[in-house]
């Protein structure tokens, strides 16, 4: 039995059951119980190989995507939890965007909801594509579907944030094509008729293949879905999305769909891995996940929005996933368990920026003070996420930060090493002091200093993903640990 | 008279190869959004006919029906929704570039000669050398699809220059519509963007993006 059709379907279904049906909780509850559904099918898939599709088969699941499909599953469960509290809570009245923008209407919550679970279905595709051109169908089907998320707020400023998202990454998405169709030259060339561009078929291949084409091939790719991924010089769309969307919907661009244009990147790795130009494809990796870092920290140092300050991080955090996969050895490993970490972190934290948002009604760093009395829950989860964020000790991320450095050291890269660990402190330096400027001090808001109630719902999500970031950092599970290992061992690495 | 074709297919084929390369010069140099718009459409139309040369692989319902269905949407579907875009939006004419049509002209040259340069190099050895002017039209297209898209303000300009790109990428991907079933099929998907991109412009009354004067400004200044 093949599970991973299921996975793609239930969601989608839910997302069209949205459409149609007119109560607002009924209508919450089934996004809830869409993502419970999906967790647990996920969960289950890990102890049923058998469920998971043959390799002969276009959608099923290799431990390389299972393993992706396991972080956005866990992801939209906290997300859409946090979400139905969001929604119960926007109101359906004109809104006054931020400071003094005009005022808006927010999109209808049916829609919202419907195009949520669309998005959970398409990133299940990316992650269960054992084919080349559906993986490229997939990637695409994220952008349409997340789309109209951005614009949720229908204000002019979300409008061009959507706009700017719609024309980069369409364009990316054109030259991810090219890379698509490189790919199937070199496979007709080497089969002598027609080559197939099933995952397993190219990388049998691979040896066979032209080295030119597959060159060409993986560099298109890497500039499409780098695109996508928001590494550096192709980031641009990336800050003003994050900034404009509702909370929930950032939280996902960031920790799953970033990781899902990966995850496509990574496919055209296995195959040139296999075709021996894993070298070339390496030091690729590795100069765009190094000018990543460098591009974010520019941008994080000064900032003055804090939505777009995690916005600039993530762009650094995906640089950090290339630079571990470019050093190799067990920087792949690193790599493969940053995936993990900064999804968990990064989602918290987005949930928590929409907490401060609500309630002190600026994205400026510089006008909220004192965030840890006004919302005792959010601010302390603001100071822990962006410690986490930052690769602070007890956390996951400095676990898989600190084992890439390691592995750039033992791959004898010691120069990028070396800069890599600047970065990571200018970034560390710049980040820490917005996050505990806006959490100390006297509050801002006018008629502050009483606690304000915050709903459970708001905080519960966002503290439990960073819980889990956490333990993954103290504690990793063996069978977690085992499982990112064999992940890295797929992607030509391992501790 | 087979002869007679055998010898004048090959030639036809370049004569389109050579059209193609006109126009987008032309997209290049061109101030008028209107005779933008027809000038892809051309381009659309011209392209059209490539899955039937010999060249790409043998005739075919399958090639017929490439053809047929690139060259009704390229050609005629796509252009006159942006010439009623144009018109129901009530867009300015002229082009509004960023770049000068001078310095368009000669990155769209350059780019051309380096097209040709690469293709040579890459794919010299593909079906027999055949395959190598597709991916030197194909590649040139596409670059000079994004120069338009970067290097123009215009919402609906910017639309004209992802058409282009996506006609490279068919240009591109038709040599291997022979032998490799639903591969350049995979490039109507792209299409989907040019219906979202004009269906926007029209609802949302787009008219310039990427206004580099102020941050957050929005684009729908010109709305009435």
């Amino acid at each position: 039995m093949n599970a991973s059709l299921a996975l793609i379907q239930v969601p989608a279904l839910a997302g069209v059951a949205c459409l149609f049906i007119a109560p607002d909780k009924a209508r919450r509850a089934l996004l809830v119980g869409a993502a419970l559904f999906h967790a647990a099918a996920a969960v289950y898939l890990w102890s049923a190989p058998a469920a998971r599709g043959g390799a002969s088969a276009y959608f099923g699941f290799d431990e390389v995507g299972l393993y992706f499909l396991s972080v956005t599953s866990a992801l939209f469960l906290a997300v859409a939890v946090y979400a139905a509290q969001f929604l119960a809570h926007e109101s359906s009245d004109a809104l006054q965007s931020g400071d003094s923008g005009p005022l808006f209407l927010n999109q209808p919550e049916r829609f919202f909801t419907a195009f949520l679970l669309f998005f959970l279905a398409a990133m299940t595709a990316v992650a269960a594509s054992r084919h080349l051109g559906l993986l490229w169908i997939a990637v695409e089907t994220t952008t349409l579907v997340s789309a109209p998320l951005i614009y949720f707020h229908r204000r002019p400023s979300a409008l061009e944030a959507m706009w700017k998202y719609l024309l980069i990454c369409s364009v990316g998405i054109a030259l991810a094509l090219l890379g698509v169709f490189s790919f199937a030259t070199a496979a007709t060339q080497a089969a002598g008729g027609e080559g197939a561009l099933t995952l397993d078929g190219l990388i049998g291949m691979a040896p066979m293949m032209d080295r030119n084409w597959l060159i060409m091939a993986f560099v298109f790719l890497f500039v499409g879905y780098g695109t996508k991924m928001g590494l550096a010089p192709f980031h641009m769309w990336l800050p003003e999305a994050h900034g404009e969307s509702p909370p929930a919907v950032s939280a996902l661009l960031s920790g799953a769909l970033l990781n899902c244009a990966f995850l496509g990147i990574l496919r055209a790795y296995q195959v040139l891995l296999a075709a021996g130009l894993g070298p070339f494809a390496q030091k690729i990796l590795l100069v765009f996940g190094l000018f990543s870092m460098f591009a974010a920290a520019v941008f994080i140092v000064r900032q003055t929005d804090y939505k777009r300050l995690l916005a600039f991080s993530s762009v650094e955090h995906m640089g950090i996933m290339a630079f571990g996969v470019g050093v190799g050895g067990a920087g792949v490993f690193g790599a493969a368990f940053h995936a993990a970490a900064h999804s968990l972190v990064k989602a918290a934290l987005f949930m928590t920026a929409g907490n401060i948002l609500a309630r002190f009604a600026t994205k400026e760093c510089g006008a909220v003070r004192g965030a840890i009395r006004d919302l005792p829950a959010s601010g302390l989860l603001w100071v822990g996420g962006f410690l986490a964020i930052t690769g602070a000790p007890p956390f996951a991320t400095f676990l898989s930060e600190f084992t890439i450095l390691k592995a750039a050291l033992d791959q004898g890269h010691p120069w990028a090493a070396a800069l890599y660990m600047l970065l990571l402190a200018i970034i560390f330096m710049g980040m820490i002091q917005v996050a505990l400027n806006m959490a100390y001090g006297a509050p801002s808001v006018p008629g502050a200093l009483r606690i304000t109630s915050e709903p459970p719902l708001s905080y519960l999500p966002p503290l439990i993903l960073l819980m889990g970031a956490l333990i993954l950092g103290v504690w990793p599970p063996v069978a977690v640990t085992e499982a990112i290992g064999r992940v890295a061992g797929a992607l030509g690495g391992g501790l | 008279m087979v002869e007679l074709a055998q010898a004048f297919v090959p030639q036809l084929l370049n004569l389109i190869f050579m059209a193609l390369l006109i126009t987008n010069l032309y997209l290049l140099g061109s101030s008028r959004l209107g005779s933008l718009i027809w000038t892809a459409g051309a381009q659309g139309a011209l392209l059209a006919a490539l899955p039937l040369f010999p060249q790409v692989g043998e005739f075919s319902t399958h090639a017929v029906a490439l053809a047929a269905g690139s060259g009704i949407l390229k050609g005629a579907v796509i252009p006159w929704l942006l010439l009623w875009a144009m018109r129901d939006a009530n867009i300015r004419r002229d082009v509004e570039p960023l770049v000068g049509y001078s310095l368009s002209l000669t990155f769209g040259v350059a780019v051309t000669g380096l097209s040709f340069w690469f293709a040579e190099k890459i794919a010299g050895g593909l079906h027999a050398g055949e395959g190598a002017p597709f991916v030197a039209v194909g590649v040139s297209m596409a670059l000079c699809g994004m120069f338009l898209i970067a290097s123009r303000t215009k919402a609906l300009t910017q639309v004209v220059g992802y058409l282009t790109l996506e006609n490279g990428i068919y240009v591109f991907g038709v040599s291997l519509a022979a032998r490799q079933p639903f591969v350049v099929e995979m490039g109507i998907f792209l299409d989907i963007f040019v219906f979202i991109f004009v269906g926007g412009i029209v609802m949302f009354r787009i008219n310039r993006t990427f206004d580099r004067i102020q941050k957050g400004r929005a684009p729908t200044e010109d709305a009435p």
